[in-house]
């Protein structure tokens, strides 16, 4: 073989084997650039849905802290002066002096039984003491005995003890489901469910007109951010729960929240 | 076997490759988007173009450089810039760029057509149109990765049809470089390295045809 053939031949090789190598280096340099891009993407949509979340539970801590410090003075400071006031009243009423008398002790008397329910909402001092059960059964009966709506309550398992600041979520819950279902949807009957199982189901029923769900949120989304299904979405997010919205026969809506018991 | 039947084995399977590109087209056309009906016509050329080779080598007695290669060379170079014309819609420049690579390439084949005989033109013809090729391969990677899709890359059509033409017409440049030289001067190997070129050819047509079927998978039916 000719060493000029021979020299032009390896020289051809080394050539071609250089830019079959560049080739494949460009093929996998696209590659493997698109897939880390891709990862870090990922990565930083995560750390925004974290942080977001973590935001939205700071601002729920301290808006309950907020509650509970008005909870407190209601109860601590303003309930106190109209219980005293109603106690400087009662020599008066007792001496008898009129009929204005009468009427200021019992507007008093409603007076402190609303600060009263007021601080109760604010603050559930039944949900720190008894758990949540206990906590949203009252809330019921509350509301029955009130003679505004028909409540029945059920409960079926064994009640799980959970971290308090989740217990204060789902209690939320439930008193915006409720108040909602009080003020819109035109009911006189609600049935509130507690199931235990692995994961807490809340189930709240009512024989009210019902509402288009979707269409309600994306007007919700539209026009009016922040009202209370809002507020419950956010807190189901926040609970790693998932909410279902069905409409029942022959009229009514049902709300069902399954939470994880467990954080 | 003997390098003669290598040879034509390796001239029936690139013919057979641009006839397989040729008919993935045509069997959807009308639901292919531009760029992807280039490649069909490419494919077509190719089909035509290595027929009319095989026949004038046959009848006529041609040398395997002759004017239909340098006016496959030209037009194939045109359409895979029009496939690039077609595929760079969002970016003024490197149309541009397209306009005057095809301005470049009209240029040299009139310089094939009616310049010195003698002048390697073959050579500068297809060494140009590898560059050219390779380059606008590497850009239309960039404007992959600038697009950057979610979705996997080798379910990517132009993944795959841009990755053929990189390989195809980075391994085969220094043999259009070179084309000429082994001609004249290394006669007895021609075949060696035609055939090297061809059996390169039938890999890149088979890498061109993954391209059009993710296509043929995708919604739209379109390169990119």
């Amino acid at each position: 073989m000719e060493p000029a053939r021979v020299d032009f031949i390896i020289m051809f090789s080394i050539a071609t084997a250089v830019m079959l190598l560049l080739a494949f280096s460009i093929i996998l340099f696209v590659i493997f650039y698109q897939k880390r891009i891709l990862s870090e993407q990922l990565k930083r949509q995560v750390m925004e849905v974290e942080y977001q979340q973590k935001m939205l539970q700071a601002a729920l801590e301290s808006q309950e802290k907020e509650r509970s410090r008005l909870a407190s003075d209601l109860h601590d400071s303003v309930g106190a002066m109209l219980s005293t006031i109603r106690l400087t009243l009662h020599p008066l009423v007792k001496a008898g002096n009129g009929d204005t008398l009468d009427q200021t002790k019992q507007l008093l008397d409603e007076t402190i039984e609303t600060v009263r329910r007021i601080s109760r909402d604010l603050l559930p001092t039944s949900l720190e003491k008894f758990g949540l059960s206990h906590a949203i059964k009252e809330m019921c009966e509350r509301i029955q005995l009130s003679g505004i709506i028909e409540v029945k309550i059920s409960e079926t398992g064994t009640p799980i003890e959970m971290d308090k600041k989740r217990e204060v979520l789902i209690y939320r819950i439930a008193q915006e489901m409720i108040s909602n279902t009080i003020r819109h949807s035109k009911a006189n009957w609600m049935h509130v469910q507690l199931v235990w199982s692995d994961t807490l189901q809340l189930v709240i029923q009512d024989n009210g007109e019902g509402f288009a769900y979707k269409g309600f949120k994306e007007k919700q989304t539209n026009y009016k951010p922040g009202l209370g299904l809002y507020n419950i979405e956010t807190r189901v997010s926040l609970l790693g729960a998932n909410l279902e919205y069905n409409t029942v026969f022959p009229q009514g809506s049902q709300f069902t929240v399954k939470i994880p018991t467990a954080a | 076997m003997s390098l003669e039947v290598i040879n034509d084995l390796s001239n029936y399977s690139q013919w057979l490759g641009s006839f397989v590109i040729m008919s993935l087209v045509l069997a959807s056309y009308r639901r292919f988007d531009g760029s992807v009906k280039i490649l069909g016509l490419m494919g077509v050329v190719s089909v035509v173009f290595q027929s009319l080779q095989a026949v004038s080598m046959e009848f006529f007695n041609t040398q395997y450089l002759n004017d239909i290669g340098d006016c496959y060379v030209f037009l194939e170079t045109l359409l895979f810039l029009a496939f690039y014309y077609v595929l760079f819609t969002s970016n003024r420049y490197l149309r541009f760029a397209l306009f005057g690579s095809a301005f470049i390439i009209v240029s040299i084949y009139n310089m094939v057509l009616f310049g010195d005989a003698t002048y390697p033109w073959y050579a500068v013809l297809s060494a140009t149109r590898n560059v050219l090729l390779i380059l606008f391969s590497v850009f239309a990677f960039f404007k992959l990765l600038t697009d950057l899709p979610n979705d996997n890359l080798l379910s990517l059509p132009l993944f795959w049809i841009n990755s053929g033409i990189l390989f195809y017409f980075s391994c085969t440049f220094m043999l259009s470089l070179t084309m000429d030289y082994i001609a004249q001067v290394l006669t007895n190997d021609f075949k060696m390295f035609w055939t090297f070129k061809n059996f390169l050819r039938a890999g890149f047509c088979v890498v061109i045809c993954i391209g059009i079927w993710k296509a043929r998978q995708k919604p739209s039916h379109s390169a990119s």
